[in-house]
């Protein structure tokens, strides 16, 4: 079934097409509330209200942009709708507060891992570090998104990415290093 | 490793988040859908009993006023007939509900149309009103009488009982001065009445009612006519046997009735002729 006809379907509300919909879209709408969300409950409640907002704002879609990405694009916001109620994004971080655990080693973490590295960070530097390298968002947006000054976007990501790059890419031996 | 390099590696590896979330959340997801989809009507059946209740209303209303206009069943029709043509007596206009309420009706509907040619019609309508001896009373709002004096002005004082008004008055020379206390303007009126009435003989003089408030009177009453002379009264007799002419050209003395009692100066003060003895104007004293 192609994207019109998906789209026609859900509009109709079928739930046949609603079904299939659900099903072309799901991992990757699953894969990115996983990114945000701390657990995997959290995930597929984010997952869940997302088709929900799919399935009952159908007709707010213009067809002007790609279905999958309005979908995604959903469930970012359903992420940080969820994640604003709860997170202070408002607390700027220093790369000169970053403190390595001390078992965080290349050798103990999987190089393809990624879920496990972003855990390392803060909930904050996380989800900026999610908008601006994964999502593409500008500063700017991520501002506007989590109700911050860029300044504290533009800190929060500068916390992340050094911290990571200490963690796991620091070592001249890294596998990492060499795939690239 | 640089910014760039660090951003395209969790980039090109955030597939790996992507997971197939199972069948047990799409039936979440289901049963959520369809738990909302049937809640959708329900708007839809309140609209429908909105819809019904205001047809039901509309509905009454016009009955209502069909009925109103309609006069077919019996007792309107005896009421009507008898409005048109002879008074009916009280039990039988109270004797049902209907009825009461189709007088009712009636006398509102007449009210409204009330104009110059209906007025005989009303008059009928009137006259069938069981209580005949009933008198008009007007209403008047306690509150009225509670109000300032002086914004009802005359309004109120007109109506209110007359009172024993006291007034001072001054005869002078040639005027009398009647002067009042504070009054209404029927008090004040009843005392100008009053005070011309008592006065009514001083001849001459002008009489002035003042009182706070009200206008000053001013009333001259007329004087006396200065009598005639008694050249006046010659008769035809006196003037046919020669004694001549218009009295006062002649400038003659004319005794009148002379009686038979001597005439001396005692008997002249103590019984005085009763017919004075008046001589007529001379032309001197005429034009002074």
């Amino acid at each position: 079934m192609t994207e019109k006809e998906l789209i026609a379907g859900c509009r109709h509300q079928e739930r046949r097409t609603q079904h299939l919909t659900y099903e072309k879209y799901s991992p990757k709408v699953l894969g990115i509330c996983k990114r945000y969300m701390k657990d995997r409950e959290r995930s597929e409640e984010m997952a869940m209200n997302t088709f929900l907002s799919v399935f009952q704002k159908i007709d707010q879609y213009k067809d002007q942009g790609s279905f999958e990405g309005w979908i995604l694009r959903i469930a970012v916001n359903c992420c940080l709708m969820e994640l604003r109620k709860k997170t202070d994004f408002q607390m700027e971080i220093s790369p000169d507060d970053i403190q390595l655990p001390v078992a965080a080693t290349h050798d103990n973490l999987f190089e393809e891992d990624i879920d496990k590295m972003l855990r390392t960070l803060p909930e904050g530097a996380r989800i900026v570090f999610n908008l601006y390298a994964i999502e593409g968002y500008k500063h700017a947006e991520i501002a506007e998104q989590l109700g911050i000054s860029e300044g504290t976007s533009k800190s929060q990501l500068n916390y992340a990415k050094e911290k990571l790059k200490k963690t796991f890419f620091n070592t001249p031996n890294q596998k990492i290093v060499s795939h690239e | 490793m640089s910014d760039n390099e660090l951003y395209t590696y969790f980039k090109d590896r955030s597939t790996s988040f992507n997971e197939l979330p199972g069948d047990a959340l799409w039936g979440k997801i289901e049963s959520t859908l369809n738990y909302n989809s049937a809640r959708k009507p329900f708007p839809f059946l309140v609209k429908i009993g909105i819809a019904i209740i205001i047809a039901g209303i509309t509905c009454v209303l016009l009955l209502n006023t069909i009925t109103n206009q309609k006069t077919t069943t019996p007792e309107h029709k005896k009421i009507l007939n008898a409005k048109s043509h002879e008074a009916i007596p009280l039990t039988k206009a109270l004797e049902t509900d209907e009825v009461i309420i189709a007088t009712v009706n009636d006398t509102v509907k007449k009210k409204k149309r009330s104009s110059s040619k209906d007025k005989n019609k009303n008059k009928q309508a009137i006259s069938i009103l069981p209580n005949q001896s009933s008198q008009y009373i007007a209403f008047r709002p306690i509150t009225d009488s509670l109000r300032d004096k002086k914004l009802q002005g005359n309004e109120l004082t007109n109506t209110l009982p007359h009172k024993k008004t006291n007034a001072i008055t001054q005869v002078m020379q040639g005027r009398i001065v009647v002067t009042g206390e504070r009054m209404s303007k029927v008090e004040f009126d009843d005392l100008v009445k009053k005070t011309l009435e008592t006065h009514k003989e001083a001849h001459g003089s002008l009489i002035i009612v003042k009182a706070p408030g009200q206008q000053t009177f001013r009333h001259k009453i007329q004087a006396l006519p200065k009598p005639e002379p008694v050249t006046g009264i010659l008769s035809q007799k006196d003037r046919i046997k020669g004694n001549n002419t218009n009295p006062g050209e002649t400038g003659y003395v004319r005794f009148l009735k002379v009686r038979d009692t001597i005439i001396s100066p005692e008997n002249m003060k103590l019984n005085p002729p009763v017919d004075t003895l008046i001589l007529p104007e001379s032309p001197k004293t005429k034009q002074k």
